[in-house]
């Protein structure tokens, strides 16, 4: 748009004149009118020029923006003009006479335009720069100084302000100008009143207006927002400004155009050489258009720019022969100034329409009208170019093609401007409108789709586009192409294109200048043709297409003009540039195989790398070119083959750019490209055995029909493994000089067979390999080499098969595959590293394996599977592993196991054993076993048993213990070895490099003896270790005694005796030796408590013969001390002790092994849980018709007194003498005694009375126990020489009166039986 | 109405083109005898990103997307399966313009013969190789020049 004056194709906006901010003053030369009153100095010391340093700058930012920026936002938005300090507003024509006109109109022969001329662009600029719609005038209000008695009084002042805004006031006045008034003041609280009287004082003495026009803006309030809020206010009455001076264009327009020139002709014929009445509409509507657009009435400006654009386009249509114009010229003369101004004004008229359309949201409209536009005008004769020789290189959409064959320079350097004016503001849309683009979109309304149309075509869902346009749309369901608006970008393109077209014109025009005399018009356009850079303009434009569409994230589109650029950059011999250009894009279209593309881009590679002398990137895009992918024809093929090997062999010459030593080897790693051969390696078999061979097959594909254009022969080949000792260098036969690629079958050694379809599958053997030092350019290596042949041509499958065989165990792969073709000049090599991608297109072909065995015809073998990966293995020495060992092993048994290893192979091997057996413990030493448990491992690791001879075997005794739980236990064995004097230096343990074999088997673990325990609380009558007397006294005889109660003093240790069972049942599988078992009592945690115990009766095990399967009972009686001022004690006794072996009759291996140690855990006891314990007496013997004594002993074992009480109810079986109910209180540790004489009434088992006593203090009720301990009874240690009352397993008791001790339990509730036997006389 | 402005009226299909989901060409054939092939390929690999554009714009919940981009007087029309492939076709942009309902039709005719084409057990979709079916290219070019016979009948 800048091919045009800013002012004709500027959206204008309202003007404001702001005076008062600035101090300047008019140029001493100004013709603008000056201010006639005083100008008051001001005060720069105030504090108001902050105010309006503030404001300054807001204008003039506001100032840039244009109505696009503000749109939907535009009301109180202003263009800004700064006026001088005494500057006034021009007064209108002074003159009344109405032959003087304005300076700017055609018909004033000192204007621009006298005398045809229509508009110029200083109308305009009167308006948008001299004569605003409003003046904002600012002022300071006066301000006491009291330091400043130089200055004038507040009398003076106010006059001379008065003053001036009546002369501005006058000024604005005279046009209809608002003027408003800005009065700053430094505002204090205490001029509230006086501020509001001067302000009145203004209002009043100036005659302004009460409304709008004057306004205050105190110091320190924020200007702007003041003034923006001034603005919005004023904004509506500012522009009515301009609908007056509207009424005045049209005034006007009645005076030079008649109301109806088409019919009434002769009214104001214009005079010969004057502006004609179409000149004169023209003129107005362009006026009224401007002035309609200044007060932002766009609908009328509209209405008002297109009237003026058809009457102009009459003007250039209109000839002498036209009805309408009765002189003999045309309205327009061709080529004469007033026509191409007349040119330029409805480009301008255009620009405005359309930008108008866009900003009201029609951008059909607009497109429709820029179509129009270049439709109407490109039939002007200076476009149409009728010569043949001329014709366009870029196919142009219809309404920009030109009318004939092709359009002159001009056309096409005009369109170029239209379509570049027409992308910007496409552009300017889409950014500053946020108009979403293409427009119009796909109606899925129609398509099922229920979103509402209008809001996909816009971003912004609240505003929508013109209803016309959609409803026309939507009705058709038609996206026509004709009427589709792209993104600016596309226009950018097709701006680029006419640029060419220009560019191709003038190329014509200078071919033509040497066949032919140019017109002297045609010189000029060549000479002035000759100065244009077509390139450098086309590569701006295509960058802003650039810039759209990467804003849009359209990547391949900026491809395709990163290509368009970089042609101009060949064209413009920048080849750097345009190289860079087309390596980034062809990276994009290798990825994705468009091919086609790349093939174009390498293409120019080739010409550009020729211009740059890069031969490495020139010989990679010809190795490219060389794959049958890409879309070349034969010729073009063999062109670039020959072209290829001609530049690696010299005889075509290279002027390297790049220094020539470090050039002499050019790499090309084909992965990275289209490679025009393929490679595929394949082992026959994943894993092998050292010395055992394996096949392998390295397949190169021609991947085509067309590829190689001509047979090509390679140098070498090189096969490198991982391992440098197995690469494989083949040399080219030149002695081979067959090309014909027949047949053939030479047995082993080489097949060549050429199917129906014309593929070419070669079998070369190259087992036969041997070890070269082979010179290359890398340096000296050493290869496995052979010489075959090397030739490739198209639609070929060559396929070498070769064999790995050695005695190193290894993981062999192929890292790459070089080809390389060398040359005195320099070496072209190659590589393919990449075997695991898959970049074949020849998938069936290669996946083949082909099978030649001695002169049989070849096989084909599908194997998927095989890949490029061998694991060269040794074989291993085989070895048994066997054990020796009883059945069953026991718990707390060391368990003798032998390890049997035997060598079965023919060489001698040397071996580590590791054992383990899961939950147990393990050792091999016979020392360790008598040892504590926590010396032996968990596991045996690399124990060394050294060598074993061929054919023998070793034996190796290990020693399992296992003390926690029975079954099945996984003993596991790994053996470790290598073959001696084979494998020198092993790494030490753990390594792969070892053989290893690994046994295992369960060992089933059971216990040697099954152990049950329980302990029984032993009853005594007395419970307190008392010095002399003696317990059993009552046994005496004591039983008649009278006394209701007995108090006797006890020291506060109590005994308790407790009775261990053990039941010990033996196994059924083996036979035992047990030596002893003991008490390991354990020494009490808690202070004060002693545990001694001793064994019921003498036993000596060793003497025992324990039978299998049987059950045996022990007893050992325990005795607990205690202070009775321990509460409640649990206390661990300790383990059983049992120490045995087995039975020598049962085992295999006699170890030396003292005993076996089995701990049996005791259970614990707990004392002292009865604060009261009650016991009772009663004889053994008890017979009908006798009476006995029963007696109670109530012992309190608390440290408190209890107060108790007692009752006994009566029972028919008994009668009975003593208390029926009685209370007493128990001292600490006594014990009361309760006797009742009872008299047996029957036989039998009888119920004692029953006997409840109540414990006030504690709440508690104690009850008498019902066990009957007569069985159990057991002496008091200290009192088996007594052995009155002592029941033992074989002792009967030998006196009569014994009694049977009752004790409570907390648990049991029953009553006391006593069995009264019936005298037998 | 002169001969070449009766031409101007025909609707022609000047290119088809099938773009497999990874944006690479499987097929791209040029019917027009005034325009390079070159460019059709251009032109096919520029609709991948305005293809790609509309699809992330909108919910689309139609295969047929209507007109894509004019880029000289070529326009280009776009369609994409359910299975990501993407069909374009290219009109010589004529004073008449094509309802959307009848290119939606032409694009189910292509998609239909693609279909054919998938079923077939020995052609891997996946593969990046071009489509060199014989019966899907005689498919597509019965549609082509089936393709706006009414036009022509109307002219």
């Amino acid at each position: 748009m800048e091919n045009y004056p800013i002012e004709n194709i500027y959206q204008q906006v309202p003007v404001l004149a702001i005076v008062g901010l600035t101090n300047t003053l008019l140029n001493e030369n100004s013709p603008e009118p000056r201010l006639q009153s005083q100008i008051i100095e001001p005060n720069l010391n105030s504090p108001l020029t902050s105010i309006k340093g503030q404001l300054i700058p807001y204008f003039t930012e506001q100032n840039k923006l244009n109505a696009w920026d503000v749109y939907k936002k535009n009301v109180g938005f202003f263009h800004a003009i700064f006026f001088e300090r005494n500057r006034l507003i021009r007064p209108r024509k002074t003159s009344t006479d109405p032959n003087v006109h304005s300076e700017l109109s055609p018909l004033n022969p000192n204007s621009p335009l006298y005398p045809k001329g229509i508009m110029t662009t200083k109308w305009i600029q009167k308006y948008t720069s001299q004569i605003p719609c409003t003046m904002l005038f600012f002022t300071d209000m006066y301000e006491y100084n009291m330091n400043d008695q130089t200055g004038i009084s507040e009398r003076d002042y106010d006059k001379l302000i008065t003053t001036e805004i009546i002369e501005r006031k006058k000024n604005c006045q005279e046009r209809g100008i608002k003027l408003i008034i800005i009065v700053m003041i430094k505002y204090r609280e205490t001029e509230l009143s006086r501020i509001d009287e001067k302000v009145n004082f203004y209002r009043k003495t100036c005659g302004l207006d009460a409304k709008n026009t004057i306004f205050v803006l105190p110091y320190g309030s924020n200007p702007i927002e003041l003034i923006a809020n001034i603005k919005k206010t004023i904004y509506e009455p500012s522009v009515n400004y301009y609908r007056e001076l509207n009424r005045r264009i049209k005034k006007k327009k009645s005076k030079h155009v008649p109301s109806n020139a088409l019919f009434s002709p002769g009214s104001s014929q214009p005079t010969e050489g004057s502006m004609s009445i179409s000149g004169w509409n023209v003129r107005y509507d362009l006026k009224s258009a401007f002035i309609a657009e200044f007060r932002q009435d766009m609908d009328i400006a509209i209405k008002n720019y297109e009237n003026a654009y058809l009457e102009l386009r009459t003007m250039f249509s209109s000839n002498p022969s036209n009805s309408n114009n009765n002189s003999n010229k045309p309205i327009l003369e061709p080529n004469s100034k007033e026509w191409e101004d007349a040119k330029a004004l409805a480009d301008c008229i255009n620009i405005k329409i359309c930008q108008l359309y866009f900003y009201k949201e029609q951008p059909l409209s607009a497109f429709s009208q820029f179509q129009t536009h270049i439709q109407k005008y490109k039939i002007l004769p200076e476009y149409i170019n009728n010569n043949v020789n001329y014709t366009t290189i870029n196919r142009i959409p219809s309404y920009a093609k030109p009318e004939s064959s092709n359009g002159t320079i001009q056309y096409w350097t005009w369109l170029t401007i239209q379509i570049k004016a027409f992308s910007e503001l496409v552009e300017l849309t889409q950014h500053k409108l946020g108009l979403s683009l293409p427009y119009p979109t796909l109606n899925y309304k129609n398509a099922g789709s229920a979103l509402n149309t209008s809001a996909l075509l816009h971003s912004s869902s609240t505003s929508s586009l013109n209803e016309y346009e959609n409803d026309l749309y939507l009705q058709k369901n038609i996206t026509d192409p004709n009427m589709f608006i792209q993104q600016a970008g596309f226009y950018y393109i097709l701006t680029s294109q006419c640029v060419e077209e220009r560019w191709n014109c003038y190329k014509i025009l200078q071919n033509e200048s040497t066949k032919r005399d140019l017109s002297p018009q045609e010189k000029k356009i060549l000479i002035e043709e000759s100065k244009v850079d077509y390139a450098s303009i086309i590569i701006d434009i295509l960058k802003k297409a650039y810039e759209q569409f990467k804003n849009q994230k359209n990547g391949r589109i900026t491809l395709y003009l990163a290509r368009n650029i970089a042609k101009m950059y060949e064209e413009k011999n920048n080849y750097d540039i345009a190289l860079k250009f087309y390596d980034r894009i062809s990276k994009t279209y290798r990825n994705e195989n468009w091919n086609v593309l790349l093939t174009d881009i390498l293409k120019s590679i080739v010409k550009c790398s020729k211009e740059t002398h890069s031969y490495q990137i020139l010989i990679e895009s010809l190795v490219e070119l060389l794959s049958g992918e890409m879309s070349l024809e034969f010729s073009e093929r063999i062109e670039i083959q020959e072209e290829l090997l001609g530049l690696i062999s010299g005889t075509i010459p290279f002027q390297m750019n790049e220094d020539p030593l470090n050039n002499r080897n050019i790499h090309i790693k084909l992965n990275n490209i289209n490679s025009f051969v393929s490679y595929k390696i394949k082992f026959n078999k994943a894993e092998t055995l050292i010395n055992t061979p394996a096949k392998f097959q390295l397949a190169l594909n021609t991947n085509n029909i067309k590829s190689p254009a001509k047979p090509l022969k390679f140098s070498k080949l090189l096969i490198n493994f991982n391992d440098p000792n197995f690469n494989i260098c083949l040399n080219n036969n030149e002695n081979d000089k067959d090309t014909s690629f027949e047949s053939v079958n030479d047995g082993e050694n080489f097949r060549r067979i050429k199917n129906k379809n014309g593929l070419i599958t070669e079998w070369i053997n190259i087992k036969d390999l041997k070890r070269e030092t082979v010179k290359t350019n890398f340096g000296s290596e050493d290869f496995l080499c052979k010489t075959v042949n090397l030739s490739i041509c198209s639609n070929m499958r060559k396929v070498f098969e070769g064999e790995i065989n050695t005695d190193i165990p290894i993981d062999l792969k192929v890292t790459s595959v070089s080809m390389i073709i060398e040359s005195n000049v320099s070496n072209l090599i190659l590589t393919a590293d990449d075997f695991d991608q898959e970049y074949s297109i020849c998938k069936t072909r290669d996946s083949s394996w082909i099978e030649v065995i001695g002169d049989e015809p070849e096989k084909l073998i599908p194997c998927e599977n095989n890949k490029n990966e061998l694991r060269i293995i040794k074989q291993q020495p085989e070895l048994n592993i066997t054990t020796k060992h009883d059945t069953i092993a026991f718990i707390d048994e060391v368990f003798p196991l032998e390890l049997e290893i035997e060598n079965i192979d023919n060489e001698n091997i040397h071996a580590y054993i590791s054992v383990m057996c899961i939950d147990c413990v393990i050792t091999d030493d016979p020392n360790e076993i008598n040892k504590p448990l926590e010396q032996m491992k968990e596991t045996l690791e690399y124990i060394n048993i050294g060598t074993i001879q061929s054919k023998q075997s070793i034996k190796k005794m290990i020693y399992i213990f296992n003390n926690n739980d029975i079954g099945n236990k996984a003993l596991k064995v790994k053996v470790e070895y290598f073959i001696e004097n084979k494998e020198a230096k092993l790494p030490l343990l753990p390594s792969p490099k070892y053989y290893s074999k690994s046994y295992e088997e369960n060992i089933e673990f059971k216990i040697a003896f099954e152990i049950s325990t329980s302990i029984i609380y032993q009853n005594q009558y007395q419970p307190f270790e008392q010095e002399e007397q003696i317990d059993y006294e009552l046994l005496e005889g004591e039983s008649e005694s009278e006394e209701d109660e007995e108090l006797i003093e006890y020291n506060t240790n109590k005994i308790e005796y407790y009775k261990l069972e053990v039941t010990l049942y033996t196994n059924n599988v083996c036979k035992f030796d047990i030596n002893s078992m003991e008490l390991m009592l354990k020494k009490p945690s808690i202070p004060g408590i002693t545990i001694s115990y001793s064994i019921l009766g003498n036993v000596d095990f060793r003497t025992i013969d324990w039978e299998m399967g049987s059950k045996v009972n022990y007893f050992f009686l325990i005795k607990i001390v205690s202070d009775v001022s321990l509460k409640n004690s649990i206390i661990d006794i300790g383990d059983l002790l049992i120490r045995w072996k087995r039975h020598p009759d049962f085992q295999i291996f006699d170890i030396p092994i003292s005993l076996n140690q089995s701990f049996i855990p005791l259970h614990r006891i707990e004392i002292n849980s009865e604060p009261i314990k009650i016991t009772t007496a009663v004889p053994s013997n008890v017979y009908l018709g006798e009476v006995f004594t029963l007696t109670y002993y109530i012992t309190n074992l608390t440290l408190n007194i209890e107060e108790l009480s007692v009752t006994m109810n009566s029972q028919n079986s008994f009668s009975f003498a003593g208390y029926k109910q009685t209370s007493f209180d128990l001292l600490p540790l006594s014990t009361h005694i309760l006797h009742y004489n009872l008299y047996p009434l029957t036989v039998g088992h009888l119920k004692l009375p029953e006997f409840n006593i109540q414990c006030k203090s504690q709440n508690i009720n104690p009850k008498i126990c019902s066990t009957k301990l007569v069985v159990t009874q057991q002496p008091h240690p200290q009192s088996t020489s007594l052995n009155s009352n002592t029941y033992d397993g074989n002792i009967t008791p030998t006196t009569s009166s014994t009694y049977s001790i009752y004790s409570i339990d907390k648990n049991q509730t029953q009553s006391l039986y006593v069995f009264v036997k019936p005298r037998v006389l | 109405m002169s001969l070449t402005a009766a031409l101007n009226t025909l609707t022609k299909i000047s290119c088809v083109a099938i773009i497999g989901k990874m944006n690479n060409p499987m097929f791209i054939k040029n019917y027009s005898n005034e325009v390079d092939e070159l460019k059709f390929h251009y032109l096919a690999n520029i609709s991948c990103d305005l293809i790609e554009a509309k699809i992330n714009q909108t919910k689309y919940n139609d295969s047929y997307l209507g007109l894509l981009y004019i880029m000289e007087d070529l326009a280009v029309y776009g369609y994409l399966t359910n299975t990501k492939m993407k069909i374009i076709i290219i009109l010589t942009i004529s004073i008449n313009p094509v309802k959307d309902m009848e290119m939606k039709q032409i694009f189910k005719k292509v998609h239909g013969v693609y279909s054919n084409l998938i079923s077939n057990p020995f052609y891997d979709p996946d593969s990046r190789n071009t489509i060199t079916s014989t019966s899907f290219i005689k498919g597509v070019d019965k549609i082509v020049n089936t393709s706006f016979q009414n036009d022509v009948s109307y002219s």
